[in-house]
This record gives C-alpha cells, sequence and structure tokens, in this order.
C-alpha cells in the first residue's frame, strides 16, 4: 500500500470526530504531545546555550539571557 | 557539630555517556509499568482513556523532569531526591525523602518480580507445561516472584557492574518490541480503518476515570530518578543529565501512546476467540474484552493481533524489562538505604560495605525484606499503586525542592540547564501530582494505607534516631554558640540584627535602639560566619572571632533594655544563612548593615544584602552610613507609592529625632503616570510614629527622577526610600530608581522592603 493511499485510509477515519468526546480526546492528544516535544526543544536549546557559554549562577544567566 | 566524615574523599569514574545515561531511564521506565497498566487502565477509563493516559502522564512526567534536571545540572552529585531535598529543606525533609525513596524502589522492585511471574506463568500454562505444580496458580506465581526476587538481590549482592551492561542490550530489545507493536497496530489500521471503531466509546466510564488510572500507571515514568543517581558516573553531567531526562520522557510517552493506540486496534468487534479448535467467545467491545484479563491485557490483545509469535514475543519482551528493571530498581533502593546510613540517618550498620564483594549487605539485607515481603504479602494492583503513589509524594516533593533551591541557591549553584516558564511547571506539576494521589484511592485504598504508614514510620525513626545522629554536610548551616532570652519577656514583635563586625555593629545599635523601643520588640543578634568553599567545616570557629566582638560590644548595649538573644552560626554563604534564621525565628523586621561599596557585577547593592532584601520573609531594614553620633532631624523620604513607600514612611518616622525634626514625603512627577502624594501620606497616616504632624510633602516635576532625588537629598540629614517592587529578572535589564539612588547618594540612607502579601506568605514557608 503506497503512502498517499494509507494515510487517506486514515483521514476516512475523521468521521469519527462527529462523537464530541473524540474530538475533544483528540484535541488533548495531540496538545499533550505538542507541549512535549515544545518542552523539550526549549530545554535543549537552553542547555546547548548554557554548555556554550559555561555554567553560571541563576542571576548571571539572566543578566546575559542565555536562551532562557 | 562539624563533620565527622574523612577529608580524603574518593571519586567515580565518569564513563557514562548520554546514550548510557538515557538508555538506563528508559530501561526503568519501559517496564512493567506499561504492560500491567494497559489492561487496568484500559479496564477502567476506555479505549480513549488509555490513550490519554499515557499522553497526560506525559505531559506531568516532563514538567517533573525539567525540575529533575535542572537540579541535576546544578547539582550533579549522586543521591538523586534526597539529596536535593537536604538542600533545599534539611536533614528532616531529606531523610523523608530517602526514606520514600527507598521503600518506592523496592516496592517498585516488587512489582516487577510480581509481573514477570505473571505473565512467565500465563505463557507456561498456555503450554500445559506446568500443570503438574501443585497449589493455585496465584500461589505459583508469588513463589517465583520470590524467587526471581532473591536471584537479583543475589546478582546485586555479587556487583552489578556486568549486568548494568548487559541491562543496556535489554534495553535497546524491549525499546525496539513495544516500537515494533506500535508500528504493527498503525499498519493494521492503515489496512483496515474500521477498527478505529474500537474507540467508540471514548469514555466509557467518564472523564474523571484517567485520573486514577494516570496515578496507577505513573511508575512506568520514573526513570529520570535512576539517571539523577549517575551523577558521579557521568561524562559532562551537566549537560548529559538534563538531556537523557528529558529525551528519555519523550521517547517513552510517544512509545507509549503508540503502544497504546496498538493495543486497542488489536482485536477487530466481532472476532471469535478460538481455543483447542473451538470458539469460546466474540469479541463484542475490544476495550471490555481486553480490560477483562486485568494484567495480562497486552498480552491477550497482541496475541490477536500476532497470533503465532504474539504471546512469545510479549513474554520475552516482559521478561526482559522486568529482570532489567527489578535489577536496577534493587541497585537504586539499596544504593538509597547506603546513603542513608553513610549519613547516620539510619544505623551506621547499613552504610557496611562487604570486604569480598564490596557491596553495602546489610542495606541489601533490609532492601530484600521489603522486597519479599511485598512481593508475596499484597495483591498486584497494590503493589504497583504503593509504588506509583510513592514515587509520585517523591516526585511532589522534588518539585517543591526545585523552587526553593531556586530561591534559597540560586547565586551560590552554577547551573548547566534552567527550565523554561519558572515557576509555572513546578507548580502545575505539584498540583496535578496531589491530584493523581488522591484519584488513586479508587483503585487501591491499600495503598493509601501503605504509603502514609511508611512516611510515619519514617518520621518516628527520624524523631528518634536520626535527628540526633546525622552528620552535617557541607552545605548546612549550623549554630555554633547560642544564647537566648526568656520567651515570656518582651512583647510578640521581634527584631533580628545582623552583625557582620565590630564597626557595623556600632553603627546599627543605635537606631536599633529606637525601632526596638517603639515596636516593643525582643532583638536577636545573628552574626553569620561564612567559612570559605574550600575550608572545612571543623575549622568554622577559627573564622568567627571577629564577629563574635561585635556581637558582645552590641550585646552590652542592648541587653540591659531588650530581651535579648545572641546566636553564631557558620554556613558557605552569609545570605542564605540570614534568610534562614529570619525564617526559622520568625522575625519580624531584620536590619543589616550595608558599606555602600558595589563592585559592579550581576548586584545592586552587594551579593549579601540582594538576595536578602529578596528573599526574606519579613520586613527589611538596610542602614548605610547611619551609624555614630548622627541625628536626623530632616528626612527625606521619596516615594511612589506601594507598601514599601507606606513601610519607609514608618520608619522614617520612628528614626527622626524628637519633636522637631521633619519629614518631607518627596515624588518626582514624570508626566507618565500621576501619584498623589497627599493622599498616600493620609492613608498610612496610623502607622507614623508622633502622628503626621511632622510629616509634609514636595512633589517636582522632572523627567531625570535619580538626578531629582540626589539633589534634593543634599539638604537632609537621612534619606529613606523602599526597594523596587521590579520583579528580579527585569530590574538586571534596567537599574531600578531606589537601588540606584541607594549606590550614588552621599547622605545617610535606609532603605526598607515590607513583607505581607502572598509572596512574604510563600517565603516564609518555601
Amino acid at each position: 500500500m503506497t503512502g498517499p493511499r494509507a494515510a487517506g485510509k486514515i483521514l476516512n477515519g475523521a468521521w469519527m470526530l462527529d462523537d464530541p468526546d473524540i474530538l475533544i480526546g483528540s484535541v488533548v492528544l495531540v496538545l499533550s504531545l505538542a507541549t512535549l516535544v515544545g518542552f523539550i526543544l526549549w530545554s535543549r536549546r537552553v542547555i546547548n546555550r548554557l554548555a556554550r557559554h559555561g555554567a553560571r549562577t541563576l542571576r548571571e544567566i539572566t543578566k546575559d539571557r542565555d536562551g532562557v | 557539630m562539624a563533620s565527622d566524615r574523612s577529608p580524603v574523599s574518593s571519586e567515580l569514574s565518569r564513563e557514562l555517556g548520554l546514550f548510557q545515561i538515557t538508555m538506563m531511564g528508559l530501561g526503568m521506565m519501559i517496564g512493567a509499568g506499561l504492560f500491567i497498566g494497559i489492561g487496568k487502565s484500559i479496564h477502567e477509563a476506555g479505549s480513549g482513556g488509555l490513550l490519554l493516559t499515557f499522553a497526560l502522564n506525559g505531559v506531568i512526567a516532563i514538567m517533573t523532569a525539567m525540575g529533575y534536571a535542572e537540579l541535576s545540572s546544578a547539582i550533579p552529585r549522586a543521591g538523586g531526591a534526597y539529596n536535593f531535598a537536604r538542600l533545599a529543606f534539611g536533614r528532616g525533609t531529606s531523610f523523608t525523602a530517602g526514606w520514600m525513596e527507598w521503600f518506592a524502589s523496592s516496592v517498585a522492585g516488587s512489582m516487577y518480580a510480581v509481573v514477570f511471574s505473571i505473565y512467565a506463568i500465563e505463557y507456561l500454562g498456555g503450554l500445559g507445561w506446568i500443570g503438574w505444580l501443585p497449589g493455585e496458580r496465584v500461589v505459583q506465581e508469588r513463589i517465583l516472584a520470590a524467587l526471581v526476587a532473591s536471584l537479583f538481590l543475589y546478582v546485586n549482592y555479587r556487583g552489578a557492574s556486568e549486568t548494568g551492561r548487559i541491562g543496556a542490550l535489554f534495553t535497546i530489545g524491549q525499546t525496539l518490541f513495544v516500537v515494533l507493536i506500535g508500528i504493527v497496530g498503525l499498519v493494521t489500521v492503515a489496512r483496515d480503518p474500521a477498527r478505529l471503531e474500537n474507540f467508540k466509546p471514548f469514555m466509557p466510564n467518564g472523564w474523571w476515570k484517567i485520573l486514577a488510572t494516570m496515578g496507577f500507571t505513573f511508575v512506568a515514568f520514573e526513570g529520570y530518578e535512576v539517571i539523577a543517581q549517575a551523577g558521579d558516573e557521568t561524562i559532562e553531567p551537566r549537560k548529559n543529565l538534563p538531556k537523557a531526562m528529558l529525551y528519555s520522557v519523550g521517547i517513552v510517552t510517544v512509545t507509549y501512546v503508540l503502544v497504546a493506540f496498538a493495543t486497542v486496534v488489536c482485536v477487530r468487534a466481532g472476532t471469535e476467540i478460538v481455543e483447542n479448535g473451538k470458539v469460546v467467545a466474540v469479541v463484542d467491545e475490544p476495550w471490555r474484552w481486553i480490560g477483562s484479563f486485568g494484567a495480562t491485557g497486552f498480552a491477550a490483545a497482541v496475541g490477536q493481533l500476532m497470533r503465532r509469535a504474539g504471546p512469545f514475543l510479549v513474554t520475552l519482551a516482559v521478561i526482559f524489562a522486568s529482570t532489567s528493571a527489578l535489577n536496577a530498581t534493587i541497585f537504586s533502593a539499596t544504593r538509597t538505604a547506603y546513603a542513608l546510613g553513610r549519613d547516620r540517618m539510619l544505623p551506621g550498620a547499613f552504610a557496611r560495605i562487604s570486604q569480598k564483594r564490596k557491596t553495602p549487605w546489610v542495606a541489601l539485607l533490609a532492601t530484600a525484606a521489603i522486597v519479599l515481603l511485598v512481593a508475596t504479602a499484597l495483591p498486584v494492583m497494590d503493589v504497583a499503586s504503593s509504588a506509583s503513589i510513592m514515587f509520585i509524594f517523591l516526585f511532589l516533593l522534588v518539585n517543591l525542592c526545585v523552587i526553593r533551591i531556586r530561591r534559597n541557591m540560586g547565586d551560590e549553584l552554577a547551573y548547566g540547564y534552567v527550565m523554561p516558564l519558572f515557576p509555572l511547571p513546578p507548580l502545575l506539576a505539584v498540583l496535578c501530582l496531589g491530584l493523581l494521589a488522591l484519584h488513586l484511592f479508587e483503585l487501591s485504598w491499600l495503598a493509601w494505607v501503605t504509603a502514609p504508614a511508611w512516611i510515619v514510620a519514617g518520621l518516628v525513626v527520624y524523631r528518634l534516631y536520626s535527628r540526633s545522629h546525622a552528620v552535617a554536610t557541607e552545605d548546612e548551616i549550623a549554630i555554633l554558640e547560642e544564647e537566648r532570652a526568656p520567651e515570656d519577656r518582651g512583647a510578640g514583635y521581634r527584631i533580628t540584627v545582623a552583625v557582620a563586625n565590630p564597626a557595623n555593629a556600632l553603627d546599627l545599635v543605635r537606631n536599633t535602639y529606637r525601632l526596638a523601643r517603639s515596636k516593643d520588640a525582643r532583638v536577636e543578634l545573628l552574626h553569620m560566619v561564612p567559612v570559605p568553599p574550600l575550608a572545612p567545616l571543623a575549622d568554622a570557629e577559627r573564622y568567627m572571632l571577629e564577629g563574635k566582638e561585635g556581637v558582645v560590644e552590641a550585646m552590652l548595649y542592648l541587653a540591659p533594655m531588650f530581651p535579648l538573644s545572641t546566636t553564631l552560626r557558620y554556613c558557605r554563604n552569609p545570605a542564605r544563612g540570614i534568610v534562614s534564621a529570619v525564617r526559622e525565628r520568625r522575625a519580624d523586621l531584620l536590619i543589616l548593615g550595608w558599606h555602600g561599596a558595589v563592585r559592579g557585577g550581576v548586584f545592586q547593592l552587594g551579593s549579601t544584602v540582594d538576595p536578602v532584601i529578596e528573599r526574606a520573609p519579613c520586613d527589611v531594614v538596610v542602614m548605610k552610613d547611619c551609624g555614630g553620633d548622627r541625628s536626623f532631624r530632616r528626612v527625606l523620604v521619596p516615594l511612589a507609592g506601594g507598601p514599601n513607600g507606606a513601610l519607609a514612611l514608618e520608619i522614617a518616622s520612628i528614626l527622626a529625632e524628637g519633636e522637631a525634626s521633619e519629614i518631607v514625603a518627596f515624588t518626582v512627577n514624570t508626566g507618565r503616570a500621576r501619584f498623589d502624594v497627599d493622599a498616600f501620606v493620609r492613608e498610612n497616616e496610623g502607622r507614623l510614629a508622633g502622628g503626621a504632624g511632622r510629616v509634609s510633602t514636595a512633589a517636582v516635576r522632572a523627567r531625570d527622577v535619580v538626578g531629582s532625588i540626589l539633589r534634593e537629598a543634599e539638604s537632609y540629614d537621612l534619606v529613606v526610600l523602599g526597594s523596587t517592587r521590579v520583579p528580579v529578572l527585569r530590574r538586571l535589564s534596567s537599574p531600578p530608581v531606589p537601588e540606584t539612588v541607594a549606590r550614588t547618594c552621599a547622605k545617610p540612607l535606609v532603605m526598607v522592603k515590607a513583607a505581607g502579601g502572598l509572596t512574604g506568605w510563600l517565603s516564609r514557608w518555601i
């Protein structure tokens, strides 16, 4: 089965979003995963910036705005 | 008093990289919690609830993992929550954290042993290989669980270095297996989209049920605790520890959601269940059918998806996952018990090392007792719930530690990672974890008996033993000398005077006398002895002589007039020591002197005064050049409103000498926001010593606020002003007006900060 055909078949399941529980559940699921990935990427950026500049106290980090 | 540990310290070699420690975390997480959690969660919360259980748990786990990551990047030492709690809250809470961690890891070990035995007996029973065994199924399971646990207890006694490497291989295998299940599920749905109907009804038992299933499965998200334990052995720990914690939570959450999805679509509605060539059942509602298997629901579902190899692969994965996690939890529990013994929080025997094997055998024996007792005595769901609830309590505490350590030690620790949006993630995590713990009661009341009972037992042990036997750590604040006034003398108002040196003491005494008389207060003289970072704490007394002289001089002046206590303490950081003393003594007002010199850098008034003003949970008065025989007849109070301005007026009215003195409430109108100084004085009339008769007001129109105040101050004896209310972070980018005036004003100056409101209340407790 080709990728687009498979995706099309899965999207056929979109009729299920008529069910309010499934609609809300899907939104919660997507938001949860987006929050998770967002926090990880943001944190990764902070870690890498601090690793370049060296570990410092909170006040020093805040003053130099090291990606926080 | 000081540490009685050997001055010679040893260090573990740093050999673990990002990949290895991420694998350690994954190995702890992808295990029994997932496999038994799926069956139970789908039974309680339905198909949709199962998906959301893991997704939402991932969000709570990432918030807690961010806390662990921040603390581990700043304190990259083995010890985990036990270490963090010691720095944040001191010995008592630290003991409780270690005590909980020991139990949580031990009970998690019991759970892995029980799940191993349930799946192994189920599989072997299916093959008809154990029909000859006597006893009921549950008895067989418990005996096997005890045997497996004993085996790994013995492996830990032998030393677990090699099993660590094998564990990494197991982890890769089990992770690949569960990812494979997830992919097979997606492919199945792509071929047969009608299986998505399995998600109807999405929440058959209501949305609130998710909270209970989230609590039950939270044990499957506890791997970052093990990563934190590897702080001493990790290469570039400030960078790698936080990354490993965050990556491992990200990987397991996505994997769990994928596996949960696959489990739901494994079975098609209407499928005939065949056993020995006969149809024994027809699946009407897949979620109900999977849930009916309880702990083995996952295996039953996968068995329908991969009829031939499914049961074997699942059993193999569970055995791999359970054994590697069992080994790691026993190791972690033993290490925690050993640390408690090493710090004399538990009897020293817990730190006893086997001469032959170099392992802490007493700690291991004690851990074995818990693991075996729980594995054989409690029902499996209650074992899992007990482990979950204990980890929830532990993580709740760690989230509080993040807030407290940032607040108290942010100027001392070097951070390799600071979480974004602080303090929102730890506060939300505390709230959510509390909710999960409460709702877990629905699934296991026994967990709610076991966990609190263990904590209460810990408190008793601490009271009777640990409190008097614990050894001091490097960062603790300790009392060197103390002389306290009888509690019944003096009113309820308490003034603490931080004395830095003899000259400073005499400067503060005269004004302290006025303030104490006005408030009818008790006075406590406090001297912090800062011990340099590399000097042993045992030498603290060598550094205290100068401060002691100052305290004695101040005492001679004040003791005849007020109930007076004196305290000398040593610490690594004077600001933290002062705030800690003020909080402990429940002081209402703190007075400290300031030399007026600032070397630049990140502080407005200095590395001691700034943190004290920011964190002290009481009113603070900072005095510059106010000593000697100075009398304050003309006092200027620059105002812009707010509680600090009101306190500045009050303090000015106390310090102004005699009825003939004059207090001028002064404001600079920049044209942006109009401030009515007359109304402000009228509002605060009741607070002024001697009434408002001596107070006049003045206002000028100018753009340069600092310049206007400095010019006005030239004709006054004293300037009293409120500290800025601008948040600390914003202060660093643009210096606030009061602090700039304080730095540049040549006149005697008093800066005040008022406590109160939510921030003041939180400061007292957190």
